[in-house]
């Protein structure tokens, strides 16, 4: 074999390893070009990850027991937390005027609240209350002006009052 | 004796260092994983890439293209292709019957590489530039800084009751760092094979 023609064959192989390997996908997957170029159908995969309807008719927020404290100045929220997402949610700050009755205060998350992907977490609001009162007994509180930060895998979303669902 | 010395010093001065090495690190190349790093918050969005690998996971969940991956497996066996041809043209150096197949082996594969990266690297950047441009160019409400190929920066845009915050960083891998130097390495193999002859 002469240098020109081992040039050729040198040059060339790159451009048949290439050609060779894009006929293979092509072959592999029945020569249909969708199932090639896409693979995973998209539509699937966003199935996956942004919740249904059906999980977004459900209230987020469901409040569970609202008492006062023992000594009178704190309103204690305990609720429970719905996530309709594929993902794993933090609830960074949450809060919210509470109406019950003619007595309004506004609560907060203490802490951090980390929710599972689709799943619930229980969580404990407390807001001081202007000055000592008695809660209406089989009144359930209603939430005004509530505002909610979320870190979703480092992205965070701010939500305020509209979109976050019914609590009673 | 004195005589068998020299020649044996000969022959080690006919070997293109530069090239073994730079033959040996473009063999290993295609396994040392992507080149470059893009990432949404602290995971949302994952991309990871190099001409060998692309890695594309958002919230987890992994994306795929069939045609990228054996486009990708195609790349890999033609670097590693290129990585054989110039570790056999620097060794072939020594021989003065392969001194022509020698010169056209690392002539061929020496540079290929430095060109990938070029390539690469150019092709991020054009990317970048356009994503940059793109709220500007559509009339979109927010504007996006996306740093250029290295850095972190913050998204920012909102709605009616809703703000979105989404932190973005990049940069380049170790194994970008050693495609740099096999390429380097590559461009002084060619000018030492060129001096050898």
């Amino acid at each position: 074999m002469n240098e020109k023609t081992l040039g050729a064959v040198i040059s060339a192989i790159p451009t048949v390893i290439l050609v060779v390997c894009v006929v293979a996908a092509f072959a592999m997957h029945g020569w249909n070009v969708q199932a090639t170029l896409i693979g995973d159908n998209p539509a699937e995969v966003l199935e996956r990850l942004v919740p249904g309807e059906s999980d977004m008719g459900k209230d987020l927020l469901e409040v569970t027991n609202s008492r006062v404290s023992d000594d009178g100045t704190k309103l204690v929220l305990e609720a429970v937390l719905h996530s309709p997402l594929n993902i794993p949610v933090t609830i960074k700050e949450l809060s919210a005027d509470v109406v019950m009755g003619d007595n309004s205060c506004t609560v907060s998350l203490p802490n951090a609240v980390e929710i599972p992907a689709k799943g619930s977490a229980s969580l404990t609001l407390e807001g001081a209350l202007p000055e000592v009162q008695m809660l209406p007994s089989g009144r359930t509180p209603t939430f005004r002006n509530m505002k909610m930060t979320l870190d979703i895998s480092g992205i965070e979303l701010k939500m305020e009052e509209s979109g976050l669902g019914g609590a009673g | 004796m004195t005589s068998e010395v020299v020649a044996k010093s000969n022959v080690w001065r006919g070997v293109n260092w530069p090239g073994i090495i730079a033959g040996m690190l473009i063999i290993a190349l295609p396994f040392l994983g992507t080149w470059w790093r893009f990432m949404l918050g602290t995971g949302a969005v994952v991309t990871a890439l190099s001409p060998f690998s692309v890695y594309v996971s958002v919230f987890g969940e992994t994306m795929s293209s069939p045609l990228f991956w054996w486009l990708i497996l195609g790349l890999k066996l033609g670097v590693v292709y290129l990585g054989v041809l110039l570790l056999t043209g620097s060794v072939l150096s020594v021989s003065n019957r392969h001194a022509a197949i020698a010169e056209l082996f690392v002539r061929f594969s020496a540079r290929k590489l430095l060109w990938l990266v070029v390539a690469f690297v150019a092709a991020l950047l054009i990317f970048i530039v356009l994503v940059n441009q793109l709220p500007e160019l559509v009339g979109l409400p927010f504007r996006l800084q996306l740093p250029y190929l290295i850095g972190s920066s913050s998204f920012s845009t909102g709605v009616e009751g809703m703000q979105l915050t989404i932190p973005i960083s990049m940069g380049f891998t170790r194994a970008f760092v050693i495609a740099v130097v096999a390429a380097a390495l590559g461009v002084v193999a060619w000018l030492y094979q060129k001096r050898l002859l």
